[in-house]
């Protein structure tokens, strides 16, 4: 483990905590950007073509995003092994003497949560026992896979119950089985990890309802401030200022967002309220957003070097990355032709978390052709991703589809 | 004072100049409904859910509210404004709609009942005289709706007096749906109702906030289950139907149950 991995694992704990569900709280934006995003969508709906960036000073001519290269120095992918201690507090006692059948661990989607769940069973040397294949689920024999449960004596971890059904008629049978035997005992004791959407799905459809359910805290403005600013500390020699493009405020330095940055009486920047309010607090998906803020002045951003040389001329010890305003950053938007086939398809992947076309299909009374129509306009706006050969709403759509699902009157998670 | 010196004193103010302004009045009253139903229609067309609904419920009320303002400006530029002459002007006004467009007035003023006893509103899907359809606008003595086969209805506000007026979602986006299957009696009732409440569950166009209910039922010639849902959206209430007919039939057909059929005897009889 490198310094920089048991820095972020020294602060883990502190970030990563786990709550009741019915504690969850989200974080609130500024009313500044309340206000004008309200405008903004109320103004939007009657543009009859995007309006063009006008963000200041940070114009093409002036600065460019990242390549992916420095993106992923100073934003690297999350370690969610490192994360894996934090859920030591809420589930070693309860593995030890378990005077419940299970404890629902509910997966946000993009918070990482069923990463971090698998982990720690590695970590503990639990049983992980996956769901069988999403094909495999719609025929009759499910015998097998509950073999697995037989003789067990100790705690077993089922890190994605989301992958346990479909929602098509034949595709309950195993989670109903699943729930029967679980709640009667004759599973033993495990921790199950389920997709938010899906428990709420089980919740409504099933009655099914958990004696202990935990979920990871959002992350307010301070959270993301400290997580974001300990992934940008250490990646190069210098210290890294983090500004704003239209005004040069210091969103976040590196410096001081490293082991130092331990003082919660200090605000973060009002950019990181907005974040977090807009992201419901979920780790990928401000993350997302935060790779898409970042941006720099042509070939002026090189980690390796020891000094920069600024327009001007001047050396200085610092890298500066500019960061875009919050209201300026491109946002997915919902294709123009949106309707009824975006909507079911949007609700089946949060559903079951991620789907590939011909299970699409299966479980939706649209053609072919419009369910690869709508599937491209989706992902060509953004609000959808093809990762895995399996498509699923991405960490910078989610918001976007979450809102759109909730005003057409669809079931989402809880967490809103 | 004789009679027609009576009548010139109420109208002591009708001149040319008041005629004028009457008719600006009405102009730019009718102008302004014009206007916002445009634009309230144009505005609802970009929101969804009941954002829309409500937007296009507003419309009716605002024309009440221009008609009224209109009616209140006109009224002092033809009558002086005292109590006698008031009484004497709308008096005879009534007489002479209560006479000769009965049934008109009668829808206007249905019209405006409708206004706050609200029985029906843009969206909702009703059924007057066995005409069913979405309501797609209230105007002053009509409501016009649409039914699944695109067709209009343009029906008076005189049946909200004397006739059922049935309204399948009240102003909510809840509109129960039903999915009906008549099986044989031999047959496994409680399989059957967990199979026919799993296919509603697993419709696409189900609002799962609302309950599912699967409720059976004897008759003559067989067991009748019937599947009690909401859709999420109720214009799509006959897809839903649809769906549920479809999946519901193939998910009976693996079970091995048995539907019921008219006896050929019966048959027989009627032909």
């Amino acid at each position: 483990m490198n310094d920089r991995q048991a820095e972020l694992t020294a602060s883990d704990k502190e970030l990563w905590e786990w709550i009741p569900t019915g504690e969850f709280r989200l974080p609130s934006a500024t009313i500044q950007t309340t206000f004008k995003t309200r405008v903004q969508s109320f103004l939007k709906l009657y543009q009859k073509t995007p309006s063009e960036n006008s963000d200041g000073f940070s114009s093409p001519e002036k600065l460019e995003y990242l390549s992916s290269f420095i993106l992923d120095r100073l934003v690297p992918a999350v370690e969610w092994k490192l994360h894996g201690q934090s859920l030591d507090s809420v589930l070693v006692p309860w593995c030890g003497s378990p005077d419940k059948k299970f404890v629902l661990i509910l997966n946000v989607p993009h918070s990482g949560n069923a990463g971090i769940l698998r982990h720690w069973a590695a970590e503990h040397g639990f049983r992980v026992i996956d769901p069988p294949n999403l094909s495999g689920l719609l025929k009759s024999s499910d015998d097998v896979w509950f073999k697995q449960f037989e003789n067990s004596n100790s705690c077993w971890v089922l890190p994605n119950l989301e992958r346990l059904y479909l929602r098509h008629e034949a595709g309950l049978r195993i989670i109903q089985r699943f729930f029967r035997m679980l709640l009667a005992g004759e599973l033993g004791f495990g921790v199950v990890g389920c997709s938010s959407w899906a428990w709420s799905f089980f919740r409504h459809a099933m009655g099914i309802f958990a004696p202990i359910s935990m979920v990871a805290k959002p992350f307010d403005s301070s959270k993301l401030a400290q997580w974001l600013g300990a992934m940008a500390c250490g990646t190069s020699r210098r210290k890294i200022l983090f500004r704003q493009s239209d005004n040069g405020r210091m969103v976040l330095s590196s410096e001081s967002s490293g082991s130092a940055n331990k003082d919660k009486t200090v605000d973060p920047d009002p950019f990181f309220r907005d974040l977090a309010a807009f992201s419901y607090g979920i780790p990928g998906v401000a993350l997302a957003y935060w790779r898409a803020s970042l941006q720099a002045e042509p070939d002026t951003l090189d980690l390796e070097k020891n000094t920069d040389e600024t327009t001007s001329g001047q050396s200085t010890n610092h890298s500066t990355v500019w960061v875009k305003p919050w209201i300026n950053i491109e946002k997915p938007d919902l294709p123009k032709n949106v309707g009824r086939h975006h909507a079911f398809i949007l609700h089946s992947l949060l559903l079951h978390d991620m789907l590939d076309m011909d299970m699409l299909k299966k479980l939706l009374p649209v053609p072919y052709p419009q369910i690869g129509q709508t599937l491209y306009d989706l992902s060509d706006n953004g609000v959808i991703e093809f990762v895995d050969d399996q498509w699923r709403v991405s960490p910078k759509g989610y918001p976007v589809a979450r809102g759109f699902l909730k005003t057409e009157g669809f079931l989402t998670d809880d967490f809103s | 004072m004789n009679p027609s010196d009576q009548i010139s004193g109420v109208f002591a103010n009708l001149n040319e100049a008041a005629v004028i302004q009457i008719i600006i009045i009405i102009a730019a009253a009718i102008s302004l409904i014009i206007f916002f139903r445009k634009i309230f229609s144009w505005i609802a067309d970009k929101l969804t859910g009941r954002y829309r609904l409500y937007t296009l419920a507003s419309v009716p009320v605002l024309r009440f509210l221009i008609i009224i303002l209109a009616v209140v400006m006109i009224i002092p530029r033809i009558v002086e404004p005292t109590f006698e002459n008031l009484v004497a002007v709308l008096g005879a006004l009534g007489l002479a709609l209560g006479f000769a467009f009965k049934d008109y007035a009668s829808s206007l003023i249905a019209g405006v009942v409708t206004l706050y006893e609200i029985p029906y509103r843009v969206g909702d899907w009703i059924e007057i005289d066995g005409a069913y359809g979405e309501v797609k606008s209230i105007n002053m003595r009509t409501v016009e709706i649409v039914t699944p086969g695109d067709t209009v209805v343009v029906i008076p506000h005189i049946k909200l007096w004397d006739r059922l007026i049935f309204n399948a979602n009240d102003g909510t986006p809840n509109l129960q749906c039903s999915a009906d299957f008549y099986l044989h009696p031999r047959h496994d009732g409680s399989r059957v109702r967990n199979a026919l409440t799993d296919v509603a569950l697993t419709s696409p166009f189900l609002k799962l906030e609302n309950p599912v209910k699967v409720i059976a039922k004897e008759e003559p010639w067989g067991t009748l289950y019937r599947i009690r849902a909401y859709p999420v959206y109720p214009g799509d209430q006959f897809e839903f139907v649809s769906d549920l007919t479809i999946r519901g039939r193939a998910t009976l057909i693996k079970l091995g149950v048995e539907f019921a059929s008219v006896p050929s005897n019966v048959w027989g009889k009627k032909a």
